[in-house]
């Protein structure tokens, strides 16, 4: 008993540190630093210089911003890939505001026509 | 004397007075045993002795207090009683551990006390009596040339207090008076200079900033072997395998840099740590013009040094980033001259077929151009 309750505890234990992570680097065009986004619903801290780095666990990741009523806005997805980093720039000055991606890939499925952005 | 001091000398100066105002005292009781005709107060010897030894190794790394000045300061001890505490049998060994005892007291209370007036990073070292090099310039920064005040009046009043008369004195006075030498110099005085948890994120920061720039060297060498390595190498899985090693490598770099990763987290709680506790000053009036003053210097200062180095982090972070993104550009070119060195021997595949179908054709047409209609 005592055994298998180390061994749930380690395997959990393992399975939360030695989670795969990649990156997420998002520009801001041009420099911006008030615009609100989120990633996966996690609000994100002002970007400095309009430009932030972010480890981000592998997987997909949807990148949201607030649009003019308060509504959430969905501009793209970002796909996350081990010890890779998927750049993304957005531009501001579109309404609402639009993604560009480094690399992307077209998807068949519903993104209504959001890119989907990959490492 | 200059007149501009560091705290260091100021603490170390400080000691001093501190054991000559105790060693005073105990010549005062040897005096008085021997003027009775009675035996030596038990320990007063041995206690002296540990002072002086104590003050001769102070001396030996003080830097402002010369002995002349000391000896002004206070009445040195008379040679009979050095004797006496000869006399007394204290074992030369004995000595010698207890003075480095009493001396690595002295050290660590003066590096503490330091550390604490001086309000710098390296609180948490100097409890250790040890100062990583990220924390020894931490210190050396933070305790530059400052007027201090000449007298410091509280713990003076505390060490005057226990001037005892020539009168008769209790043997346990003695004792509680040695008892407080040692904690006076063994736990710092607390001071409102020290602010131990207002220092502990910059401390955190440097600590981790020290890491990662041993990281980056590691980092480096790494780069220039898998690179030679990468050069030689003629298989491209193994080409590809170094790569991605490599992007492991500057993927754990990013991870801490990274920002929401823990350095820029530390690097943010430092900053916003110093600008309160700057503005908290600015409107403190616990301390004097030129002691308030001097801690608003300082705060900004570790405020400055901390902005430069989160900006230091974002370059670092930058550079990562694009590290990261150009390996990973390698990667993905070797993956598509891979494709393509497989899509040619497909396509070598298919003229290979071809041609196999031609010559089987050509084969065809000869047997059925030697093929003659029977009676031809």
């Amino acid at each position: 008993m005592r055994l298998s309750i180390t061994g749930l505890g380690a395997t959990c234990l393992a399975a939360c540190t030695f989670k795969d992570v990649g990156y997420v680097e998002i520009n801001t065009v041009p420099l911006a630093t008030a615009t609100t986004l989120y990633l996966n619903s996690v609000k994100l801290d002002p970007l400095k210089n309009g430009t932030a780095v972010l480890r981000h666990n592998v997987g997909t990741a949807k990148l949201v911003t607030e649009g003019n009523n308060g509504r959430l806005v969905m501009l793209c997805e970002i796909t996350v890939r081990k010890n890779r980093i998927t750049t993304v720039t957005i531009s501001v000055l579109d309404r609402p505001p639009r993604c560009q991606c480094r690399n992307s890939i077209t998807t068949a499925d519903g993104s209504d026509g959001r890119p989907s952005c990959v490492g | 004397m200059p007149q501009w001091r560091s705290w260091e000398n100021i603490i170390n100066g400080r000691q001093d007075r501190r054991l000559l105002d105790c060693r005073q005292t105990l010549n005062c009781m040897l005096d008085d045993d021997q003027s009775a005709g009675r035996e030596p107060t038990s320990g007063t010897a041995a206690a002296l002795a540990w002072s002086e030894g104590t003050k001769h190794n102070e001396y030996k790394d003080s830097r402002i207090m010369n002995t002349a000045e000391l000896s002004a300061r206070a009445p040195l001890a008379k040679p009979a009683s050095r004797s006496r505490a000869d006399e007394r049998g204290a074992s030369a060994s004995g000595n010698v551990e207890r003075r480095s005892f009493l001396k690595a007291l002295g050290t660590a209370g003066a590096a503490v006390s330091a550390s604490a007036l001086a309000g710098t990073a390296a609180v948490a070292q100097a409890n250790r009596a040890q100062i990583s090099k990220g924390d020894a310039a931490l210190l050396r920064f933070g305790i530059p040339s400052f007027e201090a005040p000449q007298k410091h009046l509280s713990t003076r009043w505390i060490m005057n207090s226990f001037n005892f008369g020539h009168a008769a004195i209790k043997r346990s006075s003695m004792l509680v008076a040695c008892t407080l030498l040692l904690l006076v110099l063994v736990v710092p005085v607390p001071s409102a200079y020290a602010a131990p948890d207002a220092i502990t994120p910059v401390e955190d920061f440097s600590r981790e900033l020290d890491k990662l720039k041993k990281s980056f060297g590691d980092l480096g060498k790494k780069i220039d072997d898998s690179a030679k390595m990468i050069d030689g190498l003629s298989d491209v899985d193994k080409a590809k395998k170094e790569i991605e090693d490599l992007r492991a490598a500057v993927g754990s770099l990013l991870d801490l840099v990274a920002d929401n990763g823990a350095l820029d987290k530390l690097g943010d709680k430092a900053l916003s740590r110093a600008r309160d506790k700057l503005k908290e000053l600015e409107q403190d009036d616990r301390f004097k013009p030129d002691e308030k003053n001097f801690l608003i210097e300082q705060w900004r200062r570790l405020r400055d040094d901390t902005e430069r180095a989160t900006e230091e982090l974002g370059s670092a972070r930058k550079r990562f980033a694009e590290l990261l993104r150009t390996l990973q550009a390698s990667e993905d070119f070797i993956d598509e001259l891979v494709q393509i060195r497989q899509a040619q021997k497909v396509i070598d595949a298919i003229h290979q077929l071809t041609s196999e179908i031609r010559g089987a054709s050509d084969q065809l047409h000869r047997l059925i151009a030697g093929i003659k209609p029977p009676g031809a």
